[in-house]
């Protein structure tokens, strides 16, 4: 073997994929563009100091003597200052409870009836919180916040020598909106992995299989024939919604079988969510194809698409956590919708109407993507 | 006669480059027409702007009497086409490739089959119907592409260099198979780089340079023209003897597909 040129050939080879990296504007822009979007993205996912604060938590008084009063006027006061928690009333649990399924509250505190009764009479005041288990980071800040504020309260209330005499105790029960489901990480993550398998899996899997039917040749084959472009991408997508499904079903087969997840939501609806985020991602799918000359640099766009939806979607950690900025550009990514109606459906066990509002976003993400898509499409192929 | 396929100041440009450029052309029915050309001189843009696989910059095509660009759904209808590359797909079998392709003319059911098998006969691939395209050679993949193109009876077939990297066995079955469709009264247009090829099969033929056609006649009438005994010379004194694509020649490919100009 001669070394020198065992070298000289390396650096040949190696220098002319470097050249064809140059020439290429949309992999070079790639290439720029991906560490920036990675570093700028961990940089603020990960402050430095606690990000998970104004968590929003739903009071419900079912008793309205003076100790109760008092103790939530004082809870209120200590969260806002704080601004750990913002807090907000309701008249009866099941309103707050459907807040909670839909996800305008994380956690909801409720007075019980006989708290101010039992207080007076030196005995232990109950109060009950109910916590949102799909996502356990959030449930823990919430259970701890609601800890200390009880605590400070307690404290405070007995040295001010209010009126009203605090001298028993608080006693705070603490359960999961679905009784008997506990707060359970995988269970907060599986529904986003479902979702993210399930869409990114169709959306690069129809760009890839676009761009290679068109660098083989056997999409003229197709586009030649007498049927309309609409067909021609229905058809390629529907395939890749149908292997999406196929890949989800196995997903939740195993995450349910190995890990113990439950799923305390109709599968009906389950699949209703991920067929139509497919719908938004194929879309986008297909503008990236009619963007890019070829397979790699399709390949390449998507994946700089993947990325920050993967960590900006909630997905992973609770969009609560993220910078108020990030959360902007997390409510203008359709797997962001997705992945909060499946964890509703799965996790919560929420019905349709609780998640109208996701479904709403993700039919007008497939409309307005798939409407631009059809001409881009039909652009690119014959220009 | 009647034309079949009529081009008026035909453009197509790349990046601002007309890799074709004001192209009149008129093929007529039942005629079999030769186009041929130095590489880079427009023939395959040509033949995609009239397969409607690429819209025209400039002008006006018909093609068995339908706008290319206006009626492009109907003239899909009545042509078929083989490009250099094979529409084949690797892991479907001969029949199902056929199917697939057929379907997609609206044809099902038994009278599909009945189609299907008399392609696969045509081109002796019978017995070959349920393996796999990608255990096919070459040849028998290239026969099986050119009746692909005939699976809904077209009655204009554009061949772009369908013998291109065929052994003589399969470039002679290709040309006896031009040559008896066009017998039955099929229009057909051709490129090739073969003279030897478009003397033998065409009934006229026009030589493109530069996006342009800068003669077209009768493969008689060329060589009385210029003079000369043979295509070749025809087509050297016509386009130059220089090499293409040299430092002189800058002639730019253009759009995102490869392989237009």
């Amino acid at each position: 073997m001669n070394l020198t040129r065992e070298v000289f050939n390396t650096l040949t080879i190696a220098g002319k994929d470097l050249r064809e990296l140059y020439r290429s504007k949309i992999r070079l822009f790639s290439l720029i563009i991906m560490p920036l979007l990675l570093m700028t993205i961990f940089g603020y996912m990960f402050p430095s100091g606690n990000a998970l604060n104004h968590i929003s938590v739903g009071i419900v008084q079912l008793d309205h003597g003076d100790e109760a009063r008092a103790v939530t006027g004082k809870v209120i006061q200590m969260a806002t200052s704080s601004g750990a928690l913002d807090i907000s009333n309701f008249a009866g649990i099941e309103q707050a409870k459907e807040a909670l399924i839909e996800g305008r509250v994380k956690g909801i505190l409720i007075v019980e009836p006989g708290f101010s009764e039992n207080i007076a009479l030196g005995g232990r005041g109950s109060m009950r919180l109910i916590l949102d288990q799909s996502s356990p980071t959030i449930t823990m800040a919430v259970s701890s916040s609601v800890a200390a504020i009880l605590g400070a309260v307690s404290a405070q209330i007995a040295d001010q020598g209010s009126q009203v005499q605090m001298t028993g105790a608080i006693s705070l029960e603490q359960e999961s909106i679905v009784p008997g489901a506990a707060s359970n990480n995988f269970e907060f993550m599986a529904p986003g992995f479902l979702a993210m398998m399930v869409m990114m899996g169709g959306m690069g899997g129809l760009a890839s299989t676009i761009s290679r039917e068109r660098e083989l040749g056997t999409l003229d084959g197709m586009m030649m024939s007498p049927i309309s472009r609409f067909s021609v991408i229905f058809g390629k997508a529907l395939s890749q919604t149908v292997r999406g499904l196929f890949q989800g079903l196995i997903m939740i087969g195993l995450t349910m079988i190995l890990f113990g997840v439950k799923i305390y939501g109709s599968p009906i609806l389950m699949l209703l969510v991920l067929l139509l985020g497919v719908l938004g991602f194929v879309g986008i799918g297909i503008i990236a194809t009619s963007i890019a000359a070829e397979q790699e640099s399709a390949t390449m766009i998507l994946m700089m698409m993947q990325i920050p939806m993967m960590f900006l979607s909630g997905m992973l950690y609770p969009l609560e956590q993220l910078p108020g900025w990030m959360q902007i550009i997390a409510k203008c990514i359709p797997l962001t919708y997705a992945i909060s109606a499946l964890r509703k459906v799965m996790v919560l066990g929420a019905p349709l109407a609780a998640i109208s509002g996701e479904i709403s976003i993700l039919i007008a993400i497939a409309v307005v993507t798939i409407g631009l898509a059809i001409p881009l499409f039909e652009r690119a192929t014959t220009k | 006669m009647i034309a079949d396929i009529e081009v008026k100041g035909l453009v197509k440009y790349f990046n601002g480059f007309p890799a074709v450029n004001h192209i009149d052309l008129t093929v007529y029915k039942g005629e079999l027409f030769g186009l041929l050309g130095p590489n880079g001189a427009g023939k395959t843009t040509l033949l995609r702007m009239l397969t409607t696989l690429l819209r025209p910059s400039e002008g006006q095509a018909s093609v068995g009497g339908y706008d290319v660009v206006k009626e492009a759904s109907r003239v899909r209808t009545v042509i078929g086409a083989v490009s250099d590359k094979l529409i084949m797909y690797n892991l479907l079998s001969a029949r199902e490739n056929l199917r697939f392709f057929g379907r997609l003319y609206g044809l099902k059911g038994d009278f599909l089959e009945k189609r299907i098998d008399e392609l696969l006969e045509l081109v002796e691939l019978l017995s070959w119907q349920d393996k796999l395209v990608g255990t096919f050679s070459t040849g028998m993949r290239q026969r099986l592409n050119v009746v692909r193109a005939m699976i809904q009876n077209p009655s204009i077939l554009f061949l772009d260099e369908p013998t291109i990297g065929l052994d003589p066995q399969s470039q002679r079955f290709v040309k006896d198979l031009a040559k008896e469709l066009n017998q039955r009264g099929m229009t057909i247009v051709l490129t090739t780089h073969d003279m030897e090829e478009a003397d033998e099969l065409c009934q006229r033929i026009g030589i493109m340079d530069k996006g342009k056609i800068i003669a077209c006649d009768t493969s008689s009438g060329l060589k009385r023209q210029k003079g000369v005994e043979t295509l070749e010379e025809v087509f050297l004194s016509s386009t130059g003897r220089g090499l293409r694509d040299s430092a002189n020649e800058k002639i730019p490919t253009g759009g995102r597909f490869r392989g237009f100009a």
